[in-house]
Formats: C-alpha cells, structure tokens, sequence
C-alpha cells in the first residue's frame, strides 16, 4: 500500500479515538461504564501476560479451525464442482449449516465434546468453512464454455484442464474466502469460549465483564482486534506470495 | 496433407428455434498455403472453425484432417499466472512433459522473431495487445500442429498495429510453412496474407465465390481483385 493510501484508514481511526476519550472522559466520566481509550491501553499493558496466557488458547483454536475449515471446503468444493448431483445433494445442507446461529449450536458442541479445544475449534470451522467453499466453487467453475473447448482442442484431457486450468483459476477466488474466514476465525474462537471454557479470550472477558472491570474488557477486545488483524496480514502476505502475477493487474492497465 | 471439409450443415438452437448457420459449405486447406475465409461479420465463419477445431460436430457433412491442427483465437487465451514462455510451451507440456525442457530452449530461441525478447518471464497482463497476440501465435507454433487455425487473430487489435502485425505473420508463414485458415472480415487482411480467399455469404453462410491472389506486387490488380470482393460481398452473389 502507497504511504497516501495508508494516510485514510489512520485518520480514521484518529477521528474515531478521539471522539471515543471525548465522550468518556467529558460525557460518562466513569470508568466503569466507559473507560477512556488511555484507560483501556493501560489495563492492556497492566494485563499483559494475563492476555497473553489466553490468547495462546484462543489463536491455538483459531488457527486449528481456520486449516480444517480449509480441508473441509476444499473437500467439498472438489466434489461439488466433480458432479452437479453432489452439489445439488450438499448445497442446500450447507447452507442451511449457516442459518442456525452459532450461539446456538455452540452449547450443544459443549454438551457433546466437553470444555477442551474441540468444541470450540467446531465453532470456527463451521464459521469459516462456507465462505471459503462458496468461492473455491465458483473458481473451480469460473472458466467459461469457450475456454475450456480452446485447451481442449489443444488436447488436455479431464484431468489436464482441472490441474492447469480450473485449479489455478479458483486461487484468488480461494483467497478472498479465506481472507473472510480469517477476519472471522478469532471470533468464532471466542464465542465457543464464551459459552464454556477453561481458557481463552473468551473466558477473560466473561469474567472480567462478571466483575465489571470494564477496561479489561476492553483491553480484551483489543487483544482480538489485533490477533484478528494479525492472522488476516497473513494470509494477505500468503496472497501476495502465491498470486504474484496479480500486482501488475492493477498497475497501468 | 490437408483439410477437407464436404457439404457441412450446421444450425442452432435459439429459443426454440433453429438457426441454420452453415449451409452447405465445401472446402479444402491444403498443405503449406495460406486460406482465407472472407464474410460479413456474424456469418458463421467461427461456427465452421469450431467444427473443424471439434469444439462440437457438424449436423451433416464431413470435416477431415489429415494432420495435427492448431488453434489462434481473437482473444489471446494467454493463462495470467503463467509467464509467457510457460505459456507458450503449454502445448508441448501437455502433450509430452520430458519434451518440455528442450521446447522452452527453442520457445526462447524464437523469442526475438515474435518480438518478445526479454520478455520470457513476464506475465501477460505486463504485455501490450500486440504482443499478447503475438505470444498466442508463438504457441500456436509450438503447438506443432500441421494446420494453423486463425479466427480474427488482429480483430482485437488498432489499425495501425494490425497492419503492421499482418505483415509480421506474412513473414511467419512464410518461414514455417504451416497450412494457415485464416478467418477474416477484413478484406485487405485476405488480400495481404492468403494464396486462396473464399467469400461466405450472410448468414446462413455459403461459398459464394473464390479468389486467388497472383501477384501482390502489381497495385492495379490488387485493387481490382479488391472492388471485384467488394462487389461479391455486398451483393452476396
């Protein structure tokens, strides 16, 4: 990103900062409804292993549900775009996968596999799976009917037009998935450990929020914006690496 | 070695009705000359392409070729994560990957004849118009085939750059000596480049009259043999 395009997202967050400490600090004028922006970095600082010691948990839960939930919709997006009678059979299922809230099945995940990780990492596989299979459906069938006959005039078989053509086809649309799920993942981790946890984010903001240290709260908050942030930079890093034909598409043309 | 196509019927089905497209074309490509098939645009010159590419099959006629046909498309059909010299070596890739190594040598080595040196590892997107078509011919080449297929390969392209690239593949063909169809609408183009021209009608599109080119230095005859297309074209007869 050009230093001039970085200029908006820090003036933003600016604006929103200040208007945040004015309305703490001149409005509220009490912490434990709403600590100002300076209070909510201390208690982040103060807590700092505190944080640190639960967030190993929640990224652990994240991170692990983030790569099943890219084998899982792999696996599907394979077989869907392999026959339409799949993906007839699947799609409606999967869809409606993302209809019942999570915070409902979330408490089922715990009566059935206890308070350790993996219910918590079902959590985010079910959130970050269905954005990523959607797309790498769509890439897997992006290419149209007329490039497809040219290939195969040029002789590819089945298999030669899947590996040179559509597989590669379907990368940048399997990155915007899996740019979504990352934003998504480190919630999706929380949510599980709010509902019943021996560790995690999740967990310090229920008990925080139960003693109504608010700055802890808030602090906690922090902590998942940035891991969140964290793992989203990262795949886009792993974006730039594997797409790099990409950046001259942008420039010049 | 040639291609020979016989009496080729061939309609489509659009909302429920049927389109006759090719009415009974009959025509043959021979070895090492250049063929060009003149019509109105939306005549059905690139339905007849596709069937002899076999893309899909005539409703009736026969389409045979006795050797390896290749295919140039108006869009380039360059793969944009590949560089061009991947590219181009695509066809060799999938037909034979142990040949690969040594087509890249000799993709490499035709580089500056297509007027793409120094750009064996760029991709596509980083290339001009021109030279995107030019790639796609260089693995038209490399394709190996013994018939080039050329749907409006400078249809996509601006005047100037595609008079220069005519002249270009007249130089190409000559050198390699493919059997060449050369689809086209533009009638300068066929002039220029082919040894026979046959005129299609409008759609649905028949032969209606065929031309050879002698002598392309004499600007009379040129001009003569263009009116006389012109004519054919406008007239349809």
């Amino acid at each position: 990103m050009p230093k001039k395009d970085l200029l908006y997202p820090i003036a933003g967050i600016i604006i929103f900062l200040l208007i945040w400490q004015l309305v703490a600090s001149l409005l509220i004028q009490r912490e434990w409804l709403l600590p100002t922006p300076g209070a909510v970095v201390v208690a982040f600082a103060e807590n700092l292993p505190l944080i640190w010691h639960h967030s190993l948990y929640t990224i652990l839960e994240a991170v692990l549900g983030m790569i099943m939930a890219v084998v899982v919709s792999l696996g599907f997006a394979l077989l869907m775009a392999l026959s339409p009678a799949i993906k007839k059979t699947l799609y409606p299922l999967l869809l409606g996968s993302q209809m019942v809230p999570i915070i409902v099945l979330a408490p089922l995940f715990i009566i059935w596999f206890g308070y350790g990780t993996l219910p918590k990492v079902l959590v985010v596989i079910l959130i970050c799976f269905f954005p990523m299979t959607i797309n790498i459906l769509a890439g897997l069938n992006a290419a149209d009917k007329e490039t497809l006959a040219f290939y195969r005039s040029m002789g590819m078989n089945d298999r030669q037009l899947f590996r040179l053509i559509r597989l590669p086809l379907a990368l940048p649309h399997f990155f915007s998935g899996l740019r979504i799920s990352a934003v998504y993942s480190v919630m999706g981790a929380v949510i599980g450990e709010w509902l019943g946890a021996q560790a995690g984010l999740g967990l310090m903001l229920i008990r925080a929020q139960n003693s109504f240290n608010l700055p802890l709260v808030f602090a906690a908050i922090l902590a998942i914006i940035i891991w969140s942030a964290l793992i989203f930079g990262l795949v886009k890093i792993a974006e730039k690496h594997c797409l790099k034909w990409r950046k001259y598409l942008t420039e010049d043309k | 070695m040639e291609i020979t196509i016989s009496q080729v019927y061939k309609s489509f089905l659009l909302y429920g009705q049927r389109i006759p497209v090719l009415d009974g074309i009959s025509l043959s490509v021979p070895q090492g000359r250049c063929t060009a098939l003149l019509g109105p645009s939306g005549c059905g010159k690139s339905t007849l392409l596709s069937l002899i590419a076999g893309f899909y099959p005539p409703d009736s006629g026969s389409i045979t070729s006795s050797g390896k046909v290749s295919l140039c498309m108006q869009k380039d059909m360059l793969l944009p994560w590949r560089d061009l010299l991947s590219n181009v070596c695509l066809p060799v890739e999938v037909s034979d990957r142990n040949a690969l190594p040594e087509a890249r040598e000799r993709a490499a080595s035709y580089l500056p004849l297509f007027g793409l040196e120094g750009f064996a590892h760029s991709y596509p997107s980083q290339l001009s118009g021109g030279m995107s078509q030019r790639a796609a011919l260089l693995r038209t080449l490399m394709a190996d085939g013994d018939f080039w297929l050329l749907d409006e390969p400078f249809a996509k392209l601006d005047a100037l750059t595609r008079e220069e690239m005519q002249s270009w593949l007249l130089s190409i063909i000559r050198r390699f000596r493919p059997g060449v169809l050369l689809i086209t609408h533009d009638i300068d183009e066929a002039i220029k480049l082919a040894d026979h021209i046959y005129v299609l009608s409008r759609r649905p599109a028949s032969l209606i009259a065929d031309f050879t080119p002698s002598d392309h230095s004499d600007a009379a005859a040129i001009s003569r043999l263009k009116q006389e297309i012109h004519h054919c074209l406008s007239t349809g007869a």
